[in-house]
């Protein structure tokens, strides 16, 4: 009998626990969370660091590549580099203040463990009809208030994932030492005149799929708020 | 004796760049590659948008793609087929123009056996196709540099590579050392036709069908012609291309280059053979 009474109660006791975490998680605010996180970003009106870009692609080779950053708020970026180099379209600024610039819900869904932090995963749903992501996910450091990740769904690029690794010894302004970007490109198919390869071999990748491309790029020696001349931004005329 | 050997070469090298016909390489040459800068020059980015459409949805650029490096693989990639042409167009002639023209008696009755005669005529047209090569390179690098400068080496194959501007040159050099092999198969097959036939015409001739028929089997992938790829010289003229791989394909180049300086040879072989018995008296 004091088994059955003992273990009724464990149950009452876990259902009060699981159902006081669901209602306290439906009713946390991501609002302020959002606010502080995108503050901290607020007070960095430039920086230059230097950097390292590793493009993975299946259908692309290049070097790891090395050159100066310079960034200004609210979306001026240059990268100077010796040679050829490629940054990603979307997300370079990282503060992805385009997904707070115009009207959105966002929605606490959950706690997750992103490379043992623990995290808020909070959805994004931008209301305005123009805005080009559809949706995104931020998992946000509950400890340090910084991205881990985000997960953002775009009408002009597709899925878009940004994981997000800090230095050990953190800076005032939260800047991350390294960002790893996944998207979605598509291969081009070049004809036989062009690629010059009369030999009749066979190209390893025959589809025309998108396939994932992966680029990590390394942040060091920042500079932050240090102010950087507009003419630095002015792009001269290149070739593609 | 050795002597007798390098005065013999060095008089077929006169031989050879006395003839107006030896020029039409290096003029065509020059014309083509002058062509191709300028339309790079005028018309270049439209090249590399065909390589690039697709990825400037995901990505921006940053730097020159378009730069003397690219325009000497274009240049690379547009003569390796044709220069085999402008290289018979003078090796075809070297023994069968002097039978026509009655002037092979008077060459054999030097103190020099047929072999030494050949061999010196092989060399002076393997100095001239290093010419070709020399030349192709030095323009085409020096006019590529001069109009775009130096860069990164964006190159097209099944798949994209780029290589760093000081990983390139000597990929370059190496494409341009290893069409002097090509060139030389072409050479050495041109110079076997040459002492067969007669006429300075036919070899000629008959070297363009057999590089054009060998192309086009090399080009169709059919298994029928699969088969006998491997037994076709052109089939292993393309594989300078190897050098623009990352790593680059060494086994390719290695088998590549043996395959062609087997063809020399055999060719070569087969030049003295044919020629020791050759009746120059009727």
């Amino acid at each position: 009998m004091n088994k059955i009474i003992r273990n009724f109660s464990l149950y009452i006791l876990f259902q009060i626990t699981f159902f006081s975490a669901v209602c306290v998680a439906q009713e946390f605010n991501p609002q302020p969370l959002l606010d502080s996180v995108k503050n901290k970003f607020n007070k960095v009106n430039d920086y230059t660091a230097d950097i390292k870009i590793k493009v993975n692609v299946s259908f692309i080779k290049i070097p790891l590549k090395e050159g100066k950053l310079y960034f200004k708020k609210p979306n001026k970026i240059k990268l100077i580099s010796k040679g050829f180099a490629m940054l990603p379209k979307r997300g370079m600024n990282f503060t992805f203040n385009e997904l707070f610039e115009k009207k959105y819900n966002a929605i606490y869904i959950k706690n997750e463990l992103i490379n043992k932090a623990n995290t808020y995963v909070i959805k994004i749903i931008p209301l305005d009809d123009s805005a080009d992501i559809l949706l995104a996910t931020i998992w946000i450091d509950r400890k340090t208030q910084s991205i881990k990740k985000i997960d953002a769904v775009s009408k002009s690029n597709g899925n878009f994932v940004t994981l997000f690794a800090y230095p050990i010894i953190s800076n005032p302004f939260d800047l991350p030492s390294q960002l790893t970007y996944t998207f979605d490109v598509q291969k081009a198919t070049l004809p036989m005149g062009v690629t010059g390869d009369f030999g009749g071999e066979k190209p390893k990748v025959k589809d025309n799929k998108p396939q994932k491309a992966t680029l990590t790029i390394s942040y060091a020696n920042y500079n932050v708020n240090k102010g950087i001349a507009d003419r630095i931004f002015i792009e001269e005329k290149t070739k593609p | 004796m050795n002597m007798l050997f390098f005065n013999l070469v060095q008089t077929e090298l006169y031989k050879i760049f006395r003839k107006g016909r030896s020029y039409i390489g290096f003029g065509a040459i020059a014309f083509i590659v002058i062509v191709i800068q300028i339309a790079l020059f005028v018309d270049g980015e439209s090249y590399l948008e065909l390589g690039t459409q697709s990825l400037k949805d995901a990505f921006t650029f940053q730097g020159n793609l378009l730069n003397g490096y690219l325009s000497v693989f274009i240049i690379l990639t547009s003569l390796w087929v044709h220069i085999p042409f402008l290289i018979a167009l003078v090796a075809g002639d070297l023994i069968a123009g002097e039978a026509a023209a009655g002037t092979l008696r008077m060459l054999l009755i030097r103190p020099i056996s047929r072999t030494q005669i050949i061999c010196a005529k092989f060399l002076a047209i393997l100095i001239y196709v290093l010419a070709i090569v020399v030349f192709m390179a030095a323009i085409s690098l020096g006019t590529g540099l001069l109009i775009f400068g130096e860069g990164d080496l964006f190159v097209m194959k099944d798949i994209l590579y780029i290589f760093d501007s000081n990983d390139a040159l000597w990929r370059i050099l190496a494409s341009f050392v290893f069409s002097f092999l090509s060139m030389s198969t072409v050479a050495a097959l041109a110079f076997m036709l040459s002492a067969i036939v007669d006429s300075s015409l036919g070899p000629i001739i008959m070297t363009m069908s057999i590089i054009i028929v060998f192309m086009i089997v090399s080009s169709i992938d059919l298994s029928i012609f699969r088969a006998v790829k491997p037994f076709m010289f052109t089939t292993y003229m393309g594989a300078w291309r190897a050098f623009f791989s990352d790593p680059v394909e060494w086994q390719k180049i290695y088998t590549a280059a043996i395959a062609l300086t087997s063809h020399i040879f055999i060719f070569l072989g087969f030049t003295i053979w044919h020629f020791k018995r050759k009746d120059i008296l009727t």
